[in-house]
């Protein structure tokens, strides 16, 4: 059951990470918005996704030690990406509320099981 | 001309000459690559899969290795002793498995007199031998991994597969190389564009999974180092078993004598293995049993938990013995790794591909991934036809139109007509008789004769039929099989929820849901059709009316 908690988490935090570094490039970020990118903008968005993949690193180390633990994480960060690219090609609207929902559950389920 | 412009000129040359590498070299792997991905991603899941097509396994009986006691477990060998002692006393080989997680029952192999392993099964009480009319004999699992690394073909099919693989990674390479906006286009699919949504998703699946398509080629080689590059072993040792020996670190492969020799009592064998490994065997295998040469290996249980959150396995634990004399002539230790640094780096690779590191989730990480390097394989050996389909580029002269229907034809089967295969294997499981000789390999053959029959039907229709065809032939294989495995079996999805058999649950969910992509797939290549023959029809009127 936590292996699958924590593996959920991952992924989400993977999903929302690809899909702010996605969101980050003019081409994508005018699929969801009609409005121009700003340069700010753009660096927020990268930054903020970095972060979020990097957070996504914990789940898996701390499910399964270093080595497995990057090795998943590797292989989730690809999950994620093409999970983002088929959602985001079909139905862009949906993908885009989902990663900014699952960033949110994500980050907090983590500080909750951080701080227990 | 400047510097700078030569330079440009030349990767231009360099890029243009790795484009033909890639496009020709891909295009004649992508039929046998696409096979080996295919089969390898459904192997992801091969014991699931083997627990399916043996219904009847779960009727046996119950015997948990992990809680048996060591009086159950000598209960065991005894009887499958008893049982080899009788029906092949002058074997080359004995191997007597203890019921397992994965089956139930007790598993013998032995070889005989022709050099081919005979295999049996007792259960795991009574010790009698389960009839084969009770048994679903089958390869189960086994038939898609062995497909995918030697297409059923032994030696020569580990060879081809080597040699296919060289060329995925020549692809893989050549490919990154050719991609002028790797970043640019990193997360692009658009759909619906013809020839460009092709080559989006060719260029998505295999950019966005490439960590793992490069990972699992290399490391699928390296599992065969010692086949693939023998020179090395062939320079340096008189025979390949020493160079084993050395690697594995164990004594080397006794040859015959010829000496006539009782074998010790195996039971006893293996109690005092498990004494010295102190913890519970699994197996117990005899070299030439009855020739003073004899030697028994015993082989300790292997503990997943014990390997977690490692990728270097360590060993389960191995006792060797003078099968005669039964002085113990080598152990290796539980828990330990006790060979080369050069061993331990195949094994982490071995370990990398095979995917038994962490469970059912890492085995779904590398189905979805596994499935994005079948992708990029069908959209590319789609995507060569898709351009030439719209201006024929004339390789080939006159022949050109032959030679494009040949290449089509094998798209097709080599497509759609395996992922038929592949679903058909699992329906003649269930309505292939019990009683029918040599059961497992008929299993195997009928899913050779039935991927034919698709290339004779794609060789038949034409091309645009051919594939809605197929692909609803899938679809509805996919859809029915949880309905015809209740017809067969009166097992469904709905006791297997009851039951809590998450394996049969997951397995019928997954054909399912390959089944409503199918139908997707042809949904989409209808109203593609309808569009056309709508389109052309318009330009004939307008054509007709101007005139």
């Amino acid at each position: 059951m936590k292996m699958l908690l924590m593996m959920l988490l991952a992924t989400a935090l993977c999903y929302a990470g690809m899909a702010g570094l996605s969101l980050a490039m003019p081409r994508h970020y005018s699929q969801l918005n009609s409005a121009k990118l700003s340069v700010s903008r753009a660096r927020l968005l990268r930054i903020s996704s970095t972060m979020l993949l990097i957070v996504s690193l914990w789940p898996a180390i701390s499910m399964w030690g270093v080595v497995v633990g990057i090795v998943v994480w590797l292989g989730l960060l690809s999950v994620a990406a093409l999970i983002w690219v088929g959602l985001l090609a079909y139905w862009p609207r949906f993908a885009a509320t989902k990663a900014l929902l699952l960033a949110l559950i994500g980050l907090s389920t983590c500080i909750v099981l951080w701080l227990n | 001309m400047s510097k700078s412009t030569d330079v440009s000129i030349e990767q231009g040359r360099f890029r243009q000459s790795m484009a033909w590498l890639h496009t020709w070299g891909s295009l004649v792997a992508s039929w046998a690559l696409f096979a080996i991905f295919l089969t390898g991603t459904i192997g992801v899941f091969d014991d699931a899969i083997t627990h399916w097509m043996t219904p009847e396994r779960e009727l046996i009986g119950e015997f948990d290795p992990a809680t048996s006691t060591q009086e159950q477990r000598l209960a065991a060998v005894t009887q499958g002793e008893n049982f080899l002692r009788k029906a092949a006393p002058q074997s080359h080989f004995w191997r007597i498995r203890l019921p397992s997680e994965a089956d139930p029952a007790i598993g013998l192999s032995w070889e005989d007199d022709n050099a081919e392993i005979q295999q049996r099964r007792l259960h795991p009480v009574s010790g009698e031998l389960i009839p084969e009319q009770q048994q679903r004999e089958t390869q189960g699992g086994h038939h898609f991994v062995h497909m995918h690394f030697e297409f059923h073909a032994g030696m020569t099919g580990i060879w081809l597969v080597g040699f296919f693989t060289m060329i995925m990674l020549v692809a893989l390479v050549s490919g990154i190389i050719i991609h002028k906006r790797i970043f640019k286009d990193f997360f692009t699919f658009r759909s619906g564009k013809g020839q460009r949504s092709w080559l989006d998703a060719h260029n998505a699946s295999s950019v966005l999974s490439l960590p793992f398509q490069l990972m699992i080629a290399y490391s699928g080689l390296v599992i065969f180092v010692s086949i693939y590059m023998p020179a090395g072993v062939l320079a340096n040792y008189d025979k390949p078993q020493s160079f084993f020996a050395e690697v594995f670190n164990q004594p080397e492969h006794r040859p015959e004598t010829g000496i006539e020799a009782d074998v010790l009592s195996l039971t006893e064998l293996f109690k005092q293995g498990e004494a010295l490994m102190e913890k519970p065997g699994s197996f117990i295998s005899v070299e030439h049993p009855g020739d003073s040469s004899a030697v028994a290996k015993v082989f300790g249980l292997f503990e997943q938990e014990k390997n977690t959150g490692r990728l270097l396995f360590l060993s389960s634990g191995q006792v060797i013995f003078d099968a005669v004399t039964g002085e113990m002539i080598h152990i290796e230790a539980p828990e330990t790794f006790d060979k080369s640094n050069a061993f331990a780096a195949q094994r982490i690779m071995r370990t990398l591909h095979f995917a038994n590191f962490g469970g059912y989730t890492v085995r779904w990480i590398y189905f979805i991934l596994g499935m994005a390097g079948t992708i990029m394989m069908a959209t590319g050996a789609i995507l060569f036809m898709v351009k030439r389909r719209q201006k024929s580029l004339n390789e080939f002269g006159t022949q050109t139109p032959k030679v494009y229907r040949a290449i089509e034809v094998l798209n097709i089967s080599a497509i759609s007509g395996l992922m038929i295969a592949c679903v058909a294997y699992f329906w003649v499981n269930r309505l292939l008789p019990l009683d029918v000789a040599e059961r497992a390999s008929w299993e195997i053959k009928l899913f050779f004769f039935i991927w034919l029959g698709s290339l004779l039907h794609a060789a038949l229709r034409p091309a645009s039929r051919a594939w809605i065809e197929q692909l609803s032939t899938f679809s509805t294989l996919c859809l029915l099989l949880p309905i015809l495995n209740w017809l067969t079996t009166g097992q469904h999805l709905i006791s297997y929820f009851i039951e809590g058999d998450w394996l049969n649950v997951g397995l019928e969910l997954t054909v399912v849901l390959f089944g409503v992509l199918g139908v997707c797939c042809v949904k989409i290549l209808k109203s593609k059709q309808h569009k056309a023959t709508s389109r052309k029809s318009n330009s004939y009127k307008t054509k007709s009316e101007a005139a």
